[in-house]
């Protein structure tokens, strides 16, 4: 436990050294929230109604799934450098020769502060646009949020892990954050196959859509009701895989 | 002459090179992009369902404008800023100004290798996929295509410009990482590759269309569209012109500055 609490405070302090990089990095966060915002709207300057969701039910999965990728980027961001610094780049022998699991130092030496703001946004939206919120509602926010980011964690891991398997330079990472922009939609919204991709493959419809209608007042289909579990499944499959992919690295070298 | 032709070829062929090295990297950033368009367009597609129009555009050509503002936006969208900005980082930035080379202009050279190979490899199987997944409306005449890569080339070296000034703002905050994911937002939301410029409200799409963004992927769709075209297309593309060369001048006046209050350390 004194090893954690030294190392946390260690990379904390480190942190605070780059403090013009770290303020604009809020801001950025802050404004790529922006962009998901911008584009519900947009959607909805043009049209009333789409498929039977209004701009306001949108919103409210928009702003759990914005709260749950806010947290998860502020847990997470390391695994975005994980493959090109650490696994490439030969940083992960380093990690291994200390105490703690390799897994927990990547994570903890790019904990990313920050990102609060769009945690406050998420939570904020949904407020917003559900015309305010009970304590039970909040309490089920909350549950839904946790159970968003335990799931893309758990898919983040899987595909970092990749890094373990196959050399390569970038990550693939990214190109699986980027769908997660499309967590909010209700799967209606999309053609079958891309629809049942995003609740299996990649199932972040169940980190913006599926805690989102626990809000709603909308008709909502039964599986909705399934995330906690697959929250659990979806990050121990992640750390498994992640595992399984260090047993297997074989250092660069450097 | 062909001697300054030569070099500047060969940097550029060094950026072809480089962007192939990881060919893992190629298919991820097409995948990726792949699955942005599918899920961008079918989403939009969903919104134009049952309606006539919206804003000025046809559900057609809604979609047509999504999947070509998305293609140009993978060819604009420069990594010139992070590759500068890490090569101030690591002091690498020392050695290159002891080279007999403008460093603007070879990073500048080096992404239009990359922009070269992401329109071959990316934007044109994106273009292929879009046409299979959605209905596109196709240009009329034949001149549209040579207004729309002639667009996106001049995306490219505003978009060129873009990172510079990005990167060579890391000289002062001496990480960059920060302000390219602001820049990237402020593309992402401004140039149309996500949400079209057209259906933003009349205000900002007002001011969207002065910034120079829109150069990177609202311009090429709208000729695309032929919503442009003769003199009011080659204004598009002056106004285009007119953007890399203000950027062009402004990056380098900064330059100037940066050399004389740069410090490096390391290398």
């Amino acid at each position: 436990m004194r090893a954690w609490l030294a190392y946390v405070r260690t990379v904390l302090l480190a942190r605070l050294a780059w403090r013009g990089d770290w303020a604009l990095g809020a801001v950025g966060d802050l404004v790529t929230a922006g962009i998901g915002l911008v584009m519900v709207v947009a959607i909805f300057h043009a049209v009333p109604l789409v498929r039977g969701w209004t701009r306001e039910e949108l919103l409210v999965c928009w702003g759990v799934a914005e709260a749950a990728r806010s947290l998860c980027w502020m847990t997470c961001r390391g695994l975005y450098v994980a493959n090109s610094i650490y696994v490439v780049g030969g940083e992960l022998d380093r990690l291994l020769l200390r105490p703690l699991h390799p897994l927990a130092q990547i994570l903890l030496e790019h904990v990313h502060l920050g990102a609060w703001p769009g945690i406050v946004w998420g939570v904020g939206v949904v407020w917003w646009a559900h015309g305010g919120l009970t304590v039970e509602e909040a309490g089920v926010l909350a549950v839904g949020v946790l159970g968003g980011t335990a799931i893309l964690a758990g898919v983040l891991v899987a595909f970092s892990s990749i890094g373990l398997y196959v050399l390569h330079r970038g990550s693939a990472v990214g190109l699986v954050w980027q769908a997660t922009a499309f967590a909010p939609y209700p799967p209606t919204f999309l053609p079958w196959p891309v629809a049942l991709a995003l609740a299996t493959v990649l199932p972040f419809t169940f980190v913006g859509f599926a805690p989102g209608c626990w809000l709603l007042d909308h008709e909502v289909p039964g599986w909705v009701w399934l995330q906690p579990a697959v929250a659990v499944a979806v990050l121990a499959l992640g750390l498994r895989a992640w595992q399984s992919g260090l047993a297997r690295y074989g250092s660069a070298g450097t | 002459m062909n001697g300054a032709l030569r070099t500047w070829g060969s940097v550029v062929r060094l950026g072809v090179l480089h962007h192939f090295a990881w060919r893992l990297d190629v298919v991820i950033a097409l995948l990726s992009a792949t699955m942005v368009l599918v899920l961008n367009g079918s989403v939009w597609e969903a919104v134009a369902d049952g309606q006539s129009r919206l804003g000025t555009l046809t559900p057609v050509e809604l979609s047509t404008y999504v999947v070509i503002a998305w293609c140009a936006s993978r060819v604009t969208a420069t990594r010139v800023d992070e590759n500068l900005g890490q090569r101030h980082a690591s002091g690498q930035l020392a050695t290159d100004l002891l080279k007999p080379l403008d460093l603007p202009s070879y990073l500048l050279a080096r992404d239009v290798g990359r922009a070269a190979v992401a329109a071959v490899v990316t934007a044109l199987p994106l273009l292929a996929l879009g046409a299979w997944w959605f209905p596109l409306a196709w240009p009329r005449q034949p001149v549209t295509w040579a207004l729309v890569a002639g667009s996106v080339a001049l995306g490219v070296a505003v978009g060129g410009q873009i990172g510079l000034l990005v990167g060579m703002a890391s000289f002062r905050l001496r990480r960059v990482t920060g302000l390219v994911s602001l820049k990237e937002v402020a593309t992402a939301l401004l140039s149309g590759a996500l949400v079209p410029v057209t259906l933003m409200p009349d205000a900002a799409a007002h001011a969207v269309m002065v910034l120079p963004f829109a150069a990177l992927a609202h311009v090429p769709a709208w000729l695309f569209l032929e919503r442009a075209t003769g003199a009011e297309a080659l204004g598009l593309l002056v106004a285009q012109a007119a953007w890399a060369a203000i950027l062009a001048v402004v990056v380098r006046l900064s330059w100037w500055r940066a050399l004389r209050h740069l410090t490096v350390e390391g290398g």
